[in-house]
């Protein structure tokens, strides 16, 4: 059981991190799942090609806002360019099988034995992909 | 087989769940199928094969003796006559079917009324009738105890309204709505009613003559028997007056290219090979309950179910939706330290299955203002031990995600 919510997961969907509103965001777009509710609107401001700061609201499993409140922290001095790589690659990684460098990511590898959770982990990422504009 | 343990009559169950025992509490979502169903099923496909209705030769006869046994068993079950029970794919279909036939004759102004707690499958069927038709399509009120609320309900009764659509026992509540009673208020001021049976097969003995109401709406699966076939019950003389929904080979009496007339009864509205096997399957599903005490069941089913709902209320953070004085076993909760998703996969990690989500009555979800609950429902074959499985599973998500 412990490698499918793990600490880490719990803390962050509990207490997650920038959830909170942005002034001067320069790119945003919201999130949905219809099929079990999570929604989120996630802000990013971009300054000098550099993501400067990044935050979201909305509300969803434990899951989902977990893994809304690890990328908006591992955003912060990404590029755009490297934001969308990670993008893509963790939401292949979810569903191909595929492994992860990153241990903040790996926390959710887990739940690929759940298809309809999936989705849960990769939304905040694909709606970081659909503020930069990109498929 | 007689004397055998109701659990031991369903191979599903002895399926394991990342390592343990399966706790099947889904049962509201659909149930598992007992043995003879099963072999019910296997044998039409092994021995009795053909299409009904149509063919000259032995097995032709054999499977339309077998669709129409289903149909009489079904009907003596329900307190129908043979004529008056429809077999479509399951009750979404038997909704479609009624909102279209009976919804053509909605006139501007008309009124349709559905409760709070109906299910999608009532709902968008109606909505979309009414919103043909130019009739309006009305919620009558669900008390905070999970009820229909019968006043409100009178005071929404006029001559306009033409359908009043009641579930018989709420999917997400539990509750055994008072149909009878709603009924009667509505044919008062001349309109039909649409009950849905869907939870009603599994869980009681039902009496289309008891319930009162002018049209049951049915599926096999949530009461033992296969997916894919269902029933629409209509008093015969309404159903007699209903223009055709699907049409197609089966269901005509004579075709030309310039005028097609169609048979009476509920020949009319089964266009198509119908699903043989399932109506085999179903046959079996109601001899199996025909061998339950279901009085007996039915009362233990209700001890369980509030032993249920009052281990669930006594986790901290957790809120039982609705109170109902008429239940059976259906109970969701929503906890305050987890998501509905969160709480259906920790469970499921402990081999108990539970439905979450907004099991398609996102009316009622907003009525209790959540937006998903996590659902557990019971069966004959669940158990004390069963329950007690579910209720520490929930303590340990709780024990886990409230800090």
């Amino acid at each position: 059981m412990d490698e499918f919510y793990q600490d880490f997961v719990i803390e962050h969907g509990r207490h997650p991190h920038n959830f909170r509103e942005v002034e001067d965001a320069t790119h945003e777009a919201e999130g949905d799942s219809p099929l079990c509710g999570d929604h989120m609107r996630l802000q990013v401001v971009l300054d000098g090609g550099v993501v400067k700061d990044a935050a979201f609201t909305g509300e969803g499993c434990a899951v989902c806002m977990a893994s809304a409140s690890v990328m908006t922290d591992m955003l912060k001095g990404m590029t755009e360019e490297q934001a969308l790589e990670t993008a893509s690659r963790f939401r292949k990684c979810m569903v191909e099988g595929l492994e992860v460098e990153e241990l903040q990511l790996q926390a959710f590898l887990p739940f690929r034995a759940y298809p309809m959770r999936v989705k849960c982990a990769t939304l905040p990422w694909v709606t970081v992909q659909k503020a930069f504009g990109a498929k | 087989m007689p004397g055998l343990p109701i659990a031991d009559h369903f191979p599903a169950l002895r399926t394991q769940v990342h390592g343990k025992r399966l706790v099947y509490l889904d049962n509201a979502a659909t149930t598992q199928k007992p043995l003879g169903v099963i072999e019910a099923t296997d044998t039409y496909y092994r021995t009795q094969n053909a299409n009904v209705h149509r063919g000259a030769h032995t097995l032709s006869h054999i499977a339309t003796e077998v669709y129409e046994q289903a149909r009489k068993k079904l009907a003596r079950w329900i307190g129908a006559g043979e004529t008056e029970v429809v077999f479509t794919r399951g009750t979404t279909e038997s909704v479609n079917l009624l909102a279209y036939a009976l919804g053509s004759s909605l006139k501007p102004g008309d009124r349709v009324l559905a409760t709070q707690m109906e299910h999608h499958a009532v709902l968008v069927p109606w909505y979309e009738a009414a919103r043909r038709a130019g009739a309006s399509f009305e919620p009558v009120p669900v008390t905070d105890d999970g009820e229909v609320n019968l006043d409100a309900l009178a005071s929404m009764l006029d001559e306009r309204v033409k359908l009043v659509a009641m579930t018989h026992i709420s999917n997400v509540l539990g509750t055994v709505n008072p149909v009878r009673q709603a009924a009667e208020m509505a044919h008062a001021v001349g309109a039909l009613v649409m009950v849905d049976g869907a939870q009603s097969l599994g869980h009681a003995r039902v009496s289309v003559v008891d319930l009162g109401a002018d049209f049951v709406v049915f599926s096999a699966h949530k009461a033992y028997g296969p997916t894919g076939i269902g029933a629409l019950y209509g008093r015969a003389d309404l159903l007699d007056a209903l223009p055709p929904f699907m049409t197609g080979g089966g269901m005509i009496r004579t075709v030309a290219f310039d005028k097609v007339t169609y048979r009476d009864g509920p020949e009319r509205f089964e266009a198509g090979t119908p699903n043989i096997a399932g109506a085999a399957g179903w046959s079996a599903a109601l001899e199996f309950l025909a061998g339950l005490d279901l009085a007996a069941a039915a009362l233990a089913e209700e001890r369980l179910g509030d032993h249920l709902r009052s281990g669930l209320a006594r986790v901290p953070g957790v809120r039982v939706l609705g109170h109902p004085k008429q239940r059976v076993g259906i109970v969701s909760f929503v906890a305050e330290w987890a998501h509905a998703h969160d709480v259906g996969t920790m469970l499921d990690l402990d081999g108990v299955a539970v439905r979450t989500g907004h099991h398609c009555c996102m009316p009622l979800m907003k009525r209790y203002g959540v937006a998903a609950t996590t659902r557990a429902s019971l069966a004959v074959y669940n158990t004390d031990s069963d329950v007690e499985t579910c209720l520490e599973s929930v303590r340990k998500a709780q024990a886990r995600f409230d800090r």
